[in-house]
């Protein structure tokens, strides 16, 4: 059988734009697919430079916010750097919340995160947007809550990693209940 | 007799934008030769609680604390044989503990008087003020806790408690876990076309469990693979043992992974929605085998779905899950007759029905939470319409419906729901009508 290419069945001229033709690339390649990048970033970046690129950003409504109504909070991690970064966090947790120093508005410690070590991958440039509602209450024991008392309440954020302030991998916004 | 009990099960899930908490304190046990049936909508948790039977759960998937005791003496025989090193002795071990050492190692640890006594009297005290005879070395395993202070190894499985053994299930080797899944304990999963692999013929997917487990010559394997096809129904089984998935439709495909799950004539069939992608008359014969099969070989079966109609047709008991949790445990007929909780009503109210002249099908508003972010308190109150200002404050125990005291593993009934502590002040107020008064009664 006659290969295709030696027949006279194709036609590779500009008239026939639909008809198939061999590739004709002009440009080169910008980047090595095969290569990957957050391995090679994982293996030359030094950690104080992760730590670096990542900018922690927590914003939370400026006005006053009625006792018992949700209080939605937005925290954004960006990457500065052109190349993706991994960043360690401490246990499967990548990064917590807490409101006036208790973790998820809770006094109570009602985890056990598992004690493995876990990566916080961002790409490159990459700005991470995470939405969350702080319901206005606190958790004062397993199986109850209470409305926060009126006043100014600081909402942070912060990476899971050992010295999140060290490293700034954190921020915080305060909210007013009225 | 109980063959298998979940207790305080909690899974959870690392994703990067948050901790879902899949499965949260979720126990219930299920008797030998008994068909249990787990319910709810998509998302409520049943697959998960499911697949950690198995301790099929993948990363980035926790199973964070709770226990799955396998009590099946042959099993537990043979592991401790092939395992010695691994066996724990309860009654050892609560001769020879020094309680306020313990008590004292157990705060150090965290522990919570709470969970090691199972009583809410003691929430928030120190481990040390409690009594020690109210401190139970079992709860202190199943809060994870038991190697943290020096009980026992952490690789100790198999756990003598009297005369009743069983294996714990989430402390088991890799190993031994492999001995168990598809032998002792064998799942039927969601989507067969998924589950089975394409390019290997089905009946080698079948006959290589019998073999691995069996211990079976590749002849006699063959045969007894055979006999599983055609005992599901498989027209001209033997010519058919060498097809590919491919070749099979959907129900006939559903029918090899039952065949396969049925090959080691397992204690235990966890049947993730085995009937969901087919139409209702397969649907009909795979309940009607399944049935068969539970009766004849006292096979215990898990039958996760959310179809209610095929709960109502095939299992004894029933667990409803919601956002993780379970909010209802009853009898299939007490279920169906007389509801308590206000899902479980909101669910029997969505079913359709022929011939009621309504405009509209009644639905529950709203959807599942997200179980990132799962609402304080009941985490049902924002779409019940009986909730309360407490609701939004105090999440509910499964409780007796009957006494308000807290609902253990082995009762039959259990709800989570203010009304049944007294803690609302309004009440419920449905009512359940059913077309056969003689069963059925009212609730107000």
């Amino acid at each position: 059988m006659r290969r295709i290419y030696e027949s006279d069945a194709l036609e590779r001229d500009d008239e026939e734009p639909l008809a198939p033709r061999e590739r004709q690339r002009e440009t080169k390649p910008q980047s090595f697919r095969s290569i990957s990048g957050s391995a090679w970033s994982d293996r030359l970046l030094p950690h104080r430079v992760r730590r670096w690129a990542v900018t922690v950003d927590l914003t939370a409504p400026d006005g006053p916010i009625g006792q018992g109504e949700d209080v939605p909070f937005q925290l954004t991690l960006k990457n500065r750097l052109p190349m993706p970064v991994t960043i360690r966090t401490n246990s499967p947790r990548l990064w917590a919340w807490t409101v006036d120093g208790a973790q998820s508005a809770s006094h109570v410690s009602l985890e056990k995160p598992p004690t493995e070590t876990n990566k916080l991958k961002l790409d490159r440039g990459e700005r991470r947007r995470i939405r969350r509602t702080w319901s206005g209450m606190f958790r004062v024991s397993k199986r109850e809550w209470e409305h926060a008392e009126r006043g100014e309440h600081t909402i942070r954020a912060a990476v899971n990693v050992s010295d999140p302030e060290a490293a700034n991998l954190t921020d915080e916004t305060t909210v007013y209940i009225s | 007799m109980t063959l298998l009990e979940v207790s305080n099960l909690t899974v959870k899930f690392y994703t990067p934008d948050g901790v879902v908490r899949a499965v949260d304190d979720l126990s219930y046990q299920i008797e030998r030769g008994e068909k249990f049936g787990v319910v709810g909508e998509s998302g409520a948790g049943k697959s998960v609680s499911a697949l950690s039977l198995l301790r099929l759960i993948e990363d980035p998937g926790r199973i964070e604390s709770g226990a799955i005791r396998f009590y099946e003496d042959d099993a537990v025989q043979t592991f401790e044989e092939d395992f010695p090193k691994k066996v724990v002795d309860l009654e050892e071990l609560r001769n020879e503990t020094d309680w306020e050492t313990l008590a004292e190692s157990l705060d150090e640890e965290g522990a919570s008087a709470e969970e090691i006594t199972g009583d809410s009297r003691y929430a928030g005290d120190d481990l040390t003020d409690v009594p020690a005879d109210e401190l139970s070395i079992q709860r202190v395993l199943e809060g994870g806790y038991g190697s943290d202070v020096g009980l026992i190894d952490e690789q100790d499985f198999i756990v003598k408690n009297g005369d009743r053994s069983y294996i714990e299930l989430l402390r088991a080797p890799e190993k031994a876990i492999q001995r168990i899944r598809g032998n002792r304990i064998a799942m039927i999963f969601q989507d067969a076309q998924t589950a089975l692999n394409p390019v290997y013929s089905v009946g080698e997917q079948i006959s290589e469990a019998i073999r691995h487990h069996l211990d079976y010559s590749d002849k006699e394997a063959k045969e007894r693979t055979i006999e599983l096809l055609d005992q599901v129904g498989i027209p001209d089984a033997e010519a058919r043992y060498g097809d590919y998935p491919h070749e099979f439709s959907g129900g006939m495909q559903q029918r090899v992974i039952i065949a396969m799950a049925l090959s080691c004539d397992p204690d235990l069939l966890v049947a993730d929605e085995p009937t969901t992608a087919l139409d209702v008359m397969t649907e009909a014969k795979i309940l009607g085998e399944l049935e068969t099969l539970s009766d004849e070989f006292d096979t215990s079966i898990t039958l996760i779905t959310h179809d209610l109609g095929v709960i109502a047709e095939l299992v004894d008991r029933v667990v409803v899950m919601y956002a993780g949790r379970p909010v209802e445990k009853a009898p299939v007929e007490e279920l169906f007759y007389d509801p308590k909780h206000p899902y479980t009503v909101g669910l029997m109210a969505s079913i359709p029905r022929i011939g009621t002249g309504a405009d509209r099908l009644k639905t529950i508003p709203g959807t599942m939470p997200d179980l990132i972010e799962v609402p304080s308190g009941c985490s049902f109150h924002p779409r019940c319409p009986y909730a309360e200002e407490a609701c939004t404050r105090k999440d509910p125990m499964l409780v007796e419906p009957e006494t308000g005291e807290p609902a253990e593993a082995e009762d039959k009934r259990g709800v989570s729901c203010l009304e049944y502590t007294g803690d609302l002040t309004q009440g419920l107020s449905f009512d359940v009508s059913v077309d056969n008064p003689a069963v059925g009664e009212q609730n107000e």
